[in-house]
C-alpha cells in the first residue's frame, strides 16, 4: 500500500551541513545545570488534596439542611451562595387516602432535583421481625400545574385494583397507557425527541415513631423542560414489604402523589451545540450536572467521551470533567459494529458555579456555552 | 572521540533527520526548525533520563520536540515561509503540494498525521504520547486525510 506522505517527506532531506552545525552548537551548548529534563507529558501530576472544613458543622446555616444533603454535597455547600440559591424548605404534604406523602426539603436547579420524600405508611402498619421495606418501584415527575390527589383519584381509581403494585411487571402497563391522565405532562420525556433523563435514590430508613420511611431522590432532566416553570407533581408507587421467605407485597393498593412548586434562584442551564459534517455534539451544564451527547466522534463507550471532555474556564484553563463527578450513560453501534452515538449525564460531586465556564472542549472541538 | 561526541553521533544517526523533518513541518521555517532541533538534542545529550529501551528514547525525543515546537510558536510567531523555501531542497511538485497542504493543517492534525504516516506510530501510541484518547487521534487522522484527499490520491 503506497504512502505518498511518507515518500514525499523522505525526499525532504535535511540541508547540507546541518549535522555539523548541530554537532558544533550542541557540544558547545552544555547547560550549566544538567538536571534531568522531563517533558510535560511525562511529568507526574501532583495530586490536589482538599481538606473538608468540619468547622461548618453545627452552625445555624447547616442545621437547616437535612443530613442526607450535607452528606451528599459536604458541609460547606449549605453556607455557600450557590447552596442558598438551590435550597428549598418545602414541607408540603399530600394525604392520599391511607398514606401520605411529604416533600420536606429540595435542592434544585432548572434541570435537576434532589428531593427528600417522606412516605407515611398506613395506620397500624409496621414492618415485623425479618421484614424489610424497599423503595417504591417507580417515581415519576410531571409538570401538570397544580394537580391534586383528589383529581387523580377521580379519574384513575377504578383502574388501581387491576394492578399488582408490588411488581413493575404489572404496574408498568399502567403508566404505559396512552390514556393515562398524567402522560402528556411527563417531564422525563423529551420535548423535542432529543435528550434523556436519569435518576437515583438513597434511603434514610424507616422511623418507627412516625411510621414513615424517607428517601432522597435525584433526577436530572435533560429533556428540554424547565423544572421551575410549573408546579411539579411527584408520583410514587407504594413501597414494598419484603419478607424472609421471599414474598413481597405493596403497603397499599394505589400510587400516591404530591405537588409543589420547585424554587430555584440561580443561573439557568447553559448549553453548547455543534453540528459539523457527520459530527454532532451537545452539552447542557447546570449546577448539579453536565449532560453530554456525541455522534460521529468515534467514541465506542460514553466513558471515552467523558475522558475526552473538558470545561473551559473564564481564564482559559481547562478542567477535566471526569474529575468533577460520577457518570452513567450509554451508546449505540452501527450494523458493522462501528461506534455511532454516546450520551451521559455526569453528576457533579459539588454544586458547581456554571458562570465560571465559557465553553466545553470535546476532543479538538471547543464549543461556547450560552 | 569524547563521550559527548560519541553520544551525539549515535543520536543523530538514529533520530537526527527524522526530528528535523518533524520540526520543519511544525515550524515551517528552517531557522526555527534548527533552533528547536538544537534544543531537543541539547536536552538529549545533557538532561535525558536513563532510557529503558530505544522506544522509550524515541518517545521521549518526540515528546520534547512536540513541546518545544508548541512553546516556540507560542512565544515568537514568525512569518511562515513556503515549505519549498524552508526545506531548502528541490522537491517534485506533487510532493511539494502534499507537504504544503500537510503543513497547513492544524498543529494537532499534522502532528498526528506525521507520527502515524511518517514515524509509523500506532494510533494507541500517538494517543499515549499526546495524552489524548484513541478516538481523538482517529478523528484527527480522519480529518487530516480528508483535507489532503486531493493530494493524497494523486
Amino acid at each position: 500500500m503506497t504512502n505518498p506522505y511518507h515518500d514525499a517527506m523522505d525526499r525532504c532531506t535535511p540541508p547540507e551541513g546541518l549535522r555539523e552545525r548541530m554537532e558544533e552548537n550542541v557540544l558547545a551548548g552544555r547547560p550549566k545545570r544538567s538536571k534531568t529534563f522531563k517533558p510535560r507529558g511525562f511529568r507526574k501530576k501532583t495530586a490536589a488534596v482538599l481538606l473538608a472544613a468540619a468547622l461548618l458543622l453545627g452552625t445555624g446555616a447547616t442545621t437547616t439542611w437535612d443530613p442526607l444533603f450535607i452528606r451528599r454535597f459536604g458541609p460547606g455547600a449549605a453556607l455557600s451562595a450557590l447552596g442558598g440559591a438551590v435550597f428549598q424548605e418545602v414541607n408540603v404534604t399530600s394525604v392520599c387516602d391511607d398514606v401520605s406523602l411529604t416533600v420536606t426539603q429540595a435542592l434544585s436547579s432548572d434541570r435537576t432535583i434532589y428531593l427528600l420524600l417522606e412516605y407515611k405508611l398506613p395506620e397500624g402498619f409496621s414492618p415485623g421481625e425479618g421484614e424489610r421495606l424497599s423503595y417504591p418501584g417507580a417515581v415519576k415527575y410531571y409538570g401538570t400545574g397544580d394537580y391534586t390527589w383528589e383529581e387523580l383519584k377521580a379519574v384513575e381509581e377504578h383502574l388501581w385494583q387491576d394492578y399488582d403494585w408490588s411488581t413493575n411487571l404489572s404496574y408498568g402497563d399502567y403508566f404505559d397507557r396512552e390514556d393515562f391522565v398524567l402522560a402528556p405532562y411527563d417531564l422525563t420525556h423529551s420535548k423535542d425527541g432529543n435528550g434523556n433523563s436519569s435518576g437515583s435514590a438513597s434511603t434514610k430508613g424507616y422511623d418507627q415513631s412516625t411510621n414513615t420511611i424517607t428517601w432522597l431522590y435525584t433526577h436530572d432532566f435533560n429533556t428540554g423542560w424547565s423544572l421551575n416553570e410549573q408546579p411539579l407533581t411527584v408520583l410514587v408507587t407504594p413501597p414494598i414489604l419484603e419478607r424472609e421467605d421471599g414474598t413481597r407485597s405493596a403497603v397499599t393498593g394505589h400510587p400516591a402523589i404530591v405537588t409543589f412548586q420547585s424554587a430555584y434562584d440561580g443561573p439557568q442551564a447553559l448549553t453548547a451545540r455543534l453540528e459539523e459534517g457527520d459530527v454532532t455534539i451537545s452539552a447542557t451544564l447546570s449546577p448539579f450536572s453536565l449532560a453530554l451527547e456525541a455522534k460521529g466522534m468515534g467514541y465506542p463507550y460514553y466513558e471515552d467521551m467523558v475522558k475526552d471532555t473538558r470545561l473551559v474556564t473564564r481564564n482559559g484553563t481547562e478542567k477535566a470533567v471526569s474529575l468533577m463527578g460520577v457518570t452513567g450513560g450509554g451508546g449505540s453501534f452501527g450494523p458493522e459494529g462501528q461506534p455511532q452515538e454516546v450520551s451521559t449525564i455526569l453528576h457533579f460531586l459539588l454544586i458547581t458555579d456554571i458562570g465560571s465556564y465559557t465553553a466545553i472542549r470535546m476532543g479538538d472541538y471547543e464549543i461556547p456555552l450560552s | 572521540m569524547t563521550q559527548a561526541e560519541e553520544l551525539f553521533a549515535q543520536v543523530w544517526e538514529a533520530y537526527g533527520p527524522r526530528l528535523y523533518r518533524f520540526c520543519l513541518l511544525q515550524m515551517k521555517n528552517q531557522a526555527d526548525a534548527e533552533d528547536v532541533l538544537q534544543d531537543v538534542l541539547i536536552k538529549r545529550l545533557y538532561q535525558a533520563p536513563q532510557f529503558k529501551s530505544p522506544e522509550h528514547e524515541r518517545n521521549w525525543l518526540f515528546q520534547v520536540a512536540i513541546n518545544l515546537c508548541r512553546d516556540e510558536w507560542r512565544h515568537r510567531r514568525r512569518s511562515e515561509l513556503s515549505l519549498e523555501a524552508a526545506a531548502n531542497v528541490p522537491l517534485p511538485p506533487a510532493d511539494l503540494s502534499l507537504l504544503e497542504q500537510a503543513a497547513c493543517l492544524s498543529e494537532k492534525q499534522r502532528t498526528a498525521l506525521h507520527l502515524y504516516y511518517y514515524e509509523g506510530y500506532t494510533v494507541r501510541e500517538i494517543a499515549r504520547l499526546l495524552g489524548v484518547t484513541v478516538p481523538t487521534i482517529k478523528m484527527r487522522l480522519k480529518r487530516g486525510r480528508e483535507a489532503l484527499r486531493k493530494e493524497w490520491s494523486e
